[in-house]
């Protein structure tokens, strides 16, 4: 039976006190984000935008036509390749390959970006590789190109992976009806899978659209020219290279613009099966000239996923790591890097775990659709980009004269709040599990407060805790996002001193960093992925 | 003649191995019962081809189709769902008896009307599966299998998500098509009484193997294996 909130407050003072500090949390993350976006508009109403409008529909446009390519060339690479998976059931790769497609959603883009110039660049390894074969092909990969192959290097092997997923509903029979009526490839294609993916596609490519129009550090690093560069960037560049906050309020509102204009209108995927066993079982042989072909979308994405992440490993091992290591700007960097991901992990745990106890208390007390509501709100801080909280706090900050001062801090919250849907999603289940079997025992013993706390809810709590806390510590210690908002010498983080070396030229050097950034998220990652996953046996 | 002859057919899921041994005469309609997990649907999966037997051979027609895949065997197979394809209509979903195409001659396009019009569905061949109710998707999956013109046909369950009236219907209808052109049918059910009526025999499947065979008549015999008794339990008596 549902309860008024006022009803619960009185009558369960446990699901009360959930309530009321979620709350409390919901309404300190809102004002920030209020804050962001109304300092942003203020600031820019009041100076009439500045020089804005002179930037603003080339970066747009900018945006928009970078985000399209790389969805379509995306789809295009992820199609044959699903495909071949599908026709391949019985392919001993197939896990392998999975997993590898799994590692660029865990990798920062900065590595990403190195490891495709070490690669594609003027002097990497493939014209370099061209040059010893006597054959002078210098490729530039800076601009449009790069950009489009990072964004397809990270959103081919998502797309591959949702197809696959969408794929798995169809149902057994309609698997066997296609044997014993005899299908080749085609009808197969035409009959089963391509109406899974008219279906699944729209969605997907909404998505990855998403992702590509709010793409920051690989566009920063590979585009930045003046017919490549999108608002995002624009936006750091009226900050750190014009001082220009009206400009950047007017970029910042045009981005969200976009954003929400882009939200509104990307399909929703839904399933085409609402019952049916779902199942990996195939039953067709495929025929030779169609392994053949499997084969070749299968080794071509391989090699496309794998080449930059050796190209990474490439190009860290060759460097002097003693003196970078022996620096002190490595020492800072690093130092700053971890208590910015350490600090931006806990707010987001502590954040995670709060709203998830007041879904719990709200949806056991029969509001269902507020918990949902509540998770909807979280999850609706992925579609504001970091950098849009960071330019709008910097010009409140700068109200006061003082833009720079609380730099450390606002990285910080900005991070938070990026990492704070993933921390909620990895713990939400645990959390609903535990209080669900634990709160009456608990309050049948008079456990309270923080006895509670460290007798029943700490030991079962701990793993997905510290799961969403490793995952939100390698998100934040990966990004280079708000921290390009204010000047090197002002705060140095181990992302920013890859950027600053890449920009210099010191490539030996970045590649050394890249190499550890990279160990460590990915350490972070699998930590925490691994932590969850105890959890769950 | 034998329309089906099993003999040794193995097949080792990795809890339990399964080895089948049947006949079954020409025009013959049995029914397939027996415990889930017993193995009813691996039978049928053997014969359509759709699991590989690991040993003996399965003769179908008097013909070795052991190693043949599933297009290339003489049988047809309906499931208790999903039987058509969602996003086509009725029309090509049953064309595809004839082949995996969707365009189809004169000749054809009036084969295909006439096995619509067979299965009472005449006038509904431009809807879509959705459009239909459960018992008229299953008999647009029927039209189907005339059309494929093949002499065995399986039956997975197929009337298992119809309601009692609509199964009658069903029952009635399989009974027509088969006084009009005999096939051999297998049909697995968890109902065998309602079968008795119409089926010629039954097969009882218990622990991957065929543990009893006989008419339909003598499903309550006392001779039949104490398994089947306690299967069927009071439902006999």
């Amino acid at each position: 039976m549902a309860k008024s909130l006022g009803q619960i407050i009185r009558s369960k003072r446990l699901d009360g006190t959930r309530l009321a500090v979620g709350f409390l949390v919901l309404s300190v993350i809102g004002a920030l984000v209020a804050s962001a976006i109304g300092a942003t508009l203020v600031s820019g109403l009041a100076t009439g935008f500045g020089s804005g409008f002179a930037g603003i529909f080339p970066a747009a446009f900018f945006t928009l036509e970078q985000a399209a390519l790389s969805t379509l060339l995306s789809a295009a690479f992820a199609v044959p390749v699903a495909l071949a998976l599908e026709s391949l059931p019985r392919f001993a790769g197939r896990r392998a390959l999975l997993a590898l497609f799994a590692v660029p959603l865990a990798l920062p883009a900065i590595a990403v970006v190195l490891g495709l110039v070490t690669l594609y660049g003027r002097n990497g390894l493939i014209a370099d590789g061209l040059a010893m074969a006597g054959l002078s092909l210098r490729p530039d990969i800076y601009g449009l190109t790069g950009i489009l192959i990072a964004h397809v290097f990270f959103n081919m092997p998502l797309t591959v992976r949702l197809l696959l997923k969408a794929f798995e509903e169809v149902p057994q029979e309609q698997w066997k009806l296609a044997e014993s009526l005899g299908f080749g490839a085609c009808s197969r294609i035409r009959h089963i899978l391509w109406p899974v993916m008219r279906q699944s596609l729209p969605g997907t490519g909404g998505l990855v659209f998403l992702l590509c129009a709010g793409s920051y550090t690989i566009i920063l690093v590979l585009g930045g020219g003046p017919s490549t560069t999108t608002l995002q960037v624009a936006i750091q560049q009226a900050l750190s290279f014009d001082f220009d906050p009206a400009k950047a309020s007017l970029l910042t509102l045009a981005q969200l613009a976009l954003t929400g204009l882009v939200l509104a209108v990307i399909p929703k995927g839904q399933s085409l099966f609402q019952t049916g066993g779902v199942s990996a079982r195939r039953f067709h042989q495929a025929q030779a000239g169609e392994r053949a072909l499997s084969a070749v979308a299968i080794a071509t994405a391989a090699l496309f996923v794998l080449s930059p992440l050796l190209a990474i490993a490439w190009a860290g091992v060759n460097a002097d790591h003693d003196r970078i290591i022996g620096s002190s700007l490595f020492g800072q960097a690093m130092t700053t890097s971890l208590a910015i991901a350490a600090g931006s992990a806990s707010l987001a745990t502590v954040g995670a775990y709060a709203i998830a106890a007041m879904r719990y208390a709200l949806g056991s007390n029969g509001h269902q659709d507020w918990a949902d509501a509540a998770g909807k709100l979280t999850t609706a801080l992925l579609g504001i980009p970091a950098l849009l909280l960071g330019v709008g706090w910097f010009v409140l900050l700068a109200m006061t004269g003082r833009p720079f001062a609380l730099a450390p801090l606002m990285i910080i919250l900005a991070n938070a709040l990026m990492a704070l849907p993933f921390a909620l999603q990895m713990m939400s289940t645990a959390v609903n599990r535990h209080f669900a079997t634990d709160d009456r025992l608990s309050a049948a013993l008079g456990l309270k407060g923080w006895s509670r706390f460290t007798i029943v809810d700490w030991p079962v709590l701990r793993a997905p805790l510290a799961g969403a806390f490793l995952f939100a510590a390698a998100l934040s210690f990966g990004d280079l996002g708000v921290v390009t908002l204010y000047g090197s010498d002002r705060i140095v983080t181990l992302p920013s001193l890859i950027y600053q070396n890449l920009g210099s030229y010191r490539s030996n050097d970045a590649g050394a960093l890249v190499l550890y950034l990279t160990l460590l998220t990915g350490a972070l990652t699998l930590l925490g992925t691994r932590s969850r996953s105890d959890e769950r046996a | 003649m034998n329309a089906l002859e099993l003999t040794s057919v193995a097949f080792h899921w990795p809890e339990m191995p399964m080895v089948f041994d049947l006949n079954v005469a020409e025009g013959d309609m049995i029914i397939v019962t027996g415990p889930s997990g017993s193995g009813k649907s691996t039978l049928l999966n053997l014969i359509a081809g759709f699991e590989p037997a690991e040993g003996g051979t399965i003769l179908l027609g008097g013909k070795d189709c052991t190693g043949l895949p599933p297009s290339k065997r003489p049988v047809s197979m309906l499931f208790q769902e999903h039987n058509l394809f969602g996003h086509l209509s009725v029309e090509t979903n049953v064309g595809f008896g004839i082949g995996p195409r969707l365009t189809f001659s004169a000749t054809e396009r009036t084969a295909i009307a006439e096995a619509i019009a067979r299965v009472g569905l005449g006038g509904k061949e431009k809807r879509l599966p959705h459009e239909l109710s459960g018992g008229e998707r299953q008999r647009a999956a029927f039209a189907r299998t005339l059309l494929q013109d093949r002499p065995i046909l399986l039956l997975d369950e197929p009337f298992a998500s119809l309601g009692p009236s609509l199964r009658n219907e069903m029952m009635t209808l399989l009974q027509t098509l088969q006084t009009e052109r005999p096939r051999t049918i297998l049909a697995v059910t968890h109902h065998p009484l309602e079968w008795s009526g119409i089926a010629d025999g039954f097969v009882f499947v218990d622990n991957g193997r065929i543990a009893a065979q006989g008419r339909m008549d003598r499903l309550d015999d006392p001779d039949v294996p104490e398994a089947v008794r306690r299967y069927l339990g009071a439902a006999v008596v």
